[in-house]
């Protein structure tokens, strides 16, 4: 005969003490449940500390890569761009102080974010910058919004700094808000041209043309809204049109030189390459 | 550590087939990668350092697969291109405690690091300087203690020793060969003696495949009654140079010294020579062109 297993038998006695030790458990369960959660938080802090500790120092770093002299230029051009807007008063309004704020800032950032990637390539840095352990996207946004942030910071500067003296008083940091949006969104579009173009100098020429064309024609088109207005954009008629200071004409003519350089450019390298084969 | 590379196969969009089926199982130690222009090398480094992705096959590194996990293999690994760029606004300490930044190391363990590394390469006196002011082979060094930054278990260097004087090289070689426990490193280079002196294994590649996988002796072994040296005269260097067969020639008191490889002897006072890894990798560059 097997024996068989007899049902086991709660004894009433324990059953009472673990009811009473459940209830006498709760501060105790409270209590951890209290500490996990400090726990939680200060990991969570830890972490964002940490992570926000990462981005500033590759943040500081990227931005020291900057001082060099195509920012050092682009400063003596907001001087001597904004110094001639105010000393004539051209900015009486938002929108033409946007207007003016829109030009520059467009062109100044286009001239740095040319050099971001083209200029990796050219001192051949993106190798080493791609074999980190950090994500391509990462790196890109990290360029990208480094730029952003001094764009805003020189923007506000500008619309605090020199308006002063102008008439337009009202409302700036909206300026501020547009041109560092802009910024974002010119910047982003001139690295993607530099995926196309791969040179600093073609870069800079294509992206011009583009967004001068782009600023000057089409956005009253309509369809293209590249630019993210959170106000009523400055169309291209907020200035006189044919008028001596007209900035289309201007316009026109960086545009048509940026064509020219561009063609230019691409002709002198495969030029070069050719010269290159024959010899 | 291992590192394995299966039926690696690239082709580029223009049609050129860079690889065709790279099959590699690498180990502790130092790994010599040799090959003509064109072979394939750069390409299959590219692929191991993640900056190009093969049209087929897999790599993966300590079961890690790059397709997978990308970024858990760049943490492992250390890289030096063979044209290799620096910032040149930052000084050497910045350039490499940025670097150590990106690989999320935190500021006291990059410091510590990046003064280790500068004092191993032997920049530590210069770090505060800017990089455009280093002469090429202290930006090469450069180069070489950014690969060793976070203590990399795969390193890939690319032609390490181009630039540097003949005590850098050495110096670079042995830090290599130092660096070696317990690492995989590749070396791939053109200079023969820099696998010769450093690499206990290495692979020959030719024409997008693996040609030969196994011991530098061993591969040097098959020249062996293949080397000829005979002394001629002016003459004889117009007649042979430029023969693909010629390995060396050079003067010495007795006449022109020449070196040459050969089944047979290519003279009847041309004597056997002891075959080295240059005389083993030019016959079997003749031999590849032969069977052309």
């Amino acid at each position: 005969m097997t024996s068989q297993p007899l049902p086991s038998l709660q004894d009433p006695a324990s059953a009472r003490r673990s009811i009473a030790g459940r209830i006498l458990s709760v501060p105790g369960a409270a209590w951890r449940g209290i500490k996990t959660a400090g726990r939680g938080v200060k990991t969570a802090i830890a972490v964002t500390v940490r992570e926000v500790i990462y981005w500033l120092r590759l943040f500081v770093y990227t931005s020291r890569r900057y001082l060099r002299v195509e920012t050092y230029l682009a400063l003596i051009g907001a001087i001597c761009f904004f110094g001639y807007v105010v000393s004539n008063d051209m900015a009486r309004t938002q929108r033409e102080l946007l207007a003016y704020n829109y030009i520059y800032f467009t062109a100044a950032t286009v001239w740095l974010a040319s050099t971001l990637l083209p200029r990796e390539r050219e001192e051949n840095t993106l190798e080493i910058l791609w074999s980190q352990p950090m994500s391509r996207a990462g790196l890109i946004t990290l360029q990208i919004v480094t730029l952003t942030v001094w764009m805003t910071a020189l923007c506000a500067l500008v619309v605090y700094g020199f308006s002063r003296f102008s008439s337009y008083q009202e409302g700036k940091w909206l300026i501020v808000l547009c041109v560092s949006t802009t910024s974002l969104v010119v910047a982003a579009a001139t690295v993607l041209i530099s995926t196309f173009t791969r040179h600093v100098i073609a870069t800079a020429l294509l992206a011009l043309l583009v967004f001068g064309v782009h600023y000057y024609w089409l956005t009253s088109l309509g369809p293209i809204a590249l630019y993210p207005f959170p106000i009523k954009a400055p169309d291209a008629p907020v200035v006189r049109w044919g008028g001596p200071r007209d900035p289309s004409l201007w316009v026109n003519r960086i545009a048509a030189m940026a064509l020219a350089g561009f063609i230019f450019d691409y002709l002198y390298r495969r030029l070069r390459r050719t010269a290159e084969w024959f010899t | 550590m291992d590192v394995v590379c299966t039926n690696l196969c690239k082709t580029y969009p223009d049609g050129k087939e860079a690889l065709r089926g790279v099959d590699l199982h690498l180990r502790d130690g130092i790994f010599g990668l040799l090959g003509p222009n064109g072979a394939g090398k750069t390409t299959l480094m590219e692929i191991m350092t993640l900056l190009l992705a093969p049209t087929s096959g897999s790599f993966v590194v300590d079961g890690v697969d790059a397709t997978r996990d990308p970024n858990a293999i760049r943490g492992m690994l250390g890289y030096l291109p063979q044209f290799f760029g620096v910032f040149p606004e930052l000084t050497a300490y910045e350039f490499l405690h940025f670097l150590a930044s990106m690989r999320g190391m935190p500021h006291r363990e990059a410091k510590r690091q990046v003064d280790r590394l500068l004092t191993l390469v032997r920049l530590h006196g210069v770090r505060n300087k800017r990089l455009k002011t280093y002469s090429g082979g202290m930006l090469r060094r450069v180069g070489v203690a950014q690969a060793l930054l976070g203590d990399p278990k795969l390193i890939i260097v690319d032609e390490p020793t181009a630039g540097l004087d003949p005590e850098e090289r050495v110096h670079l070689r042995n830090l290599l060969f130092e660096m070696g426990e317990g690492r995989v490193i590749i070396l791939s280079t053109h200079i023969v003696k820099d696998i010769e002196e450093t690499c206990n294994r290495m692979a020959l590649l030719h024409a997008g495949r693996i040609r030969y996988d196994g011991s530098p002796s061993a591969f040097v072994e098959e020249a062996k009654g293949e080397t000829w040296e005979f002394y001629g005269d002016a003459d004889d260097v117009d007649a042979l140079s430029g023969r693909p067969e010629l390995v060396s020639i050079r003067e010495t008191e007795r006449g022109v010294c020449f070196r040459l490889i050969s089944a047979d002897a290519p003279r009847d006072d041309a004597h056997a020579a002891d075959p080295n890894l240059e005389d083993a990798y030019v016959r079997f560059l003749n031999l590849e062109r032969s069977a052309a």
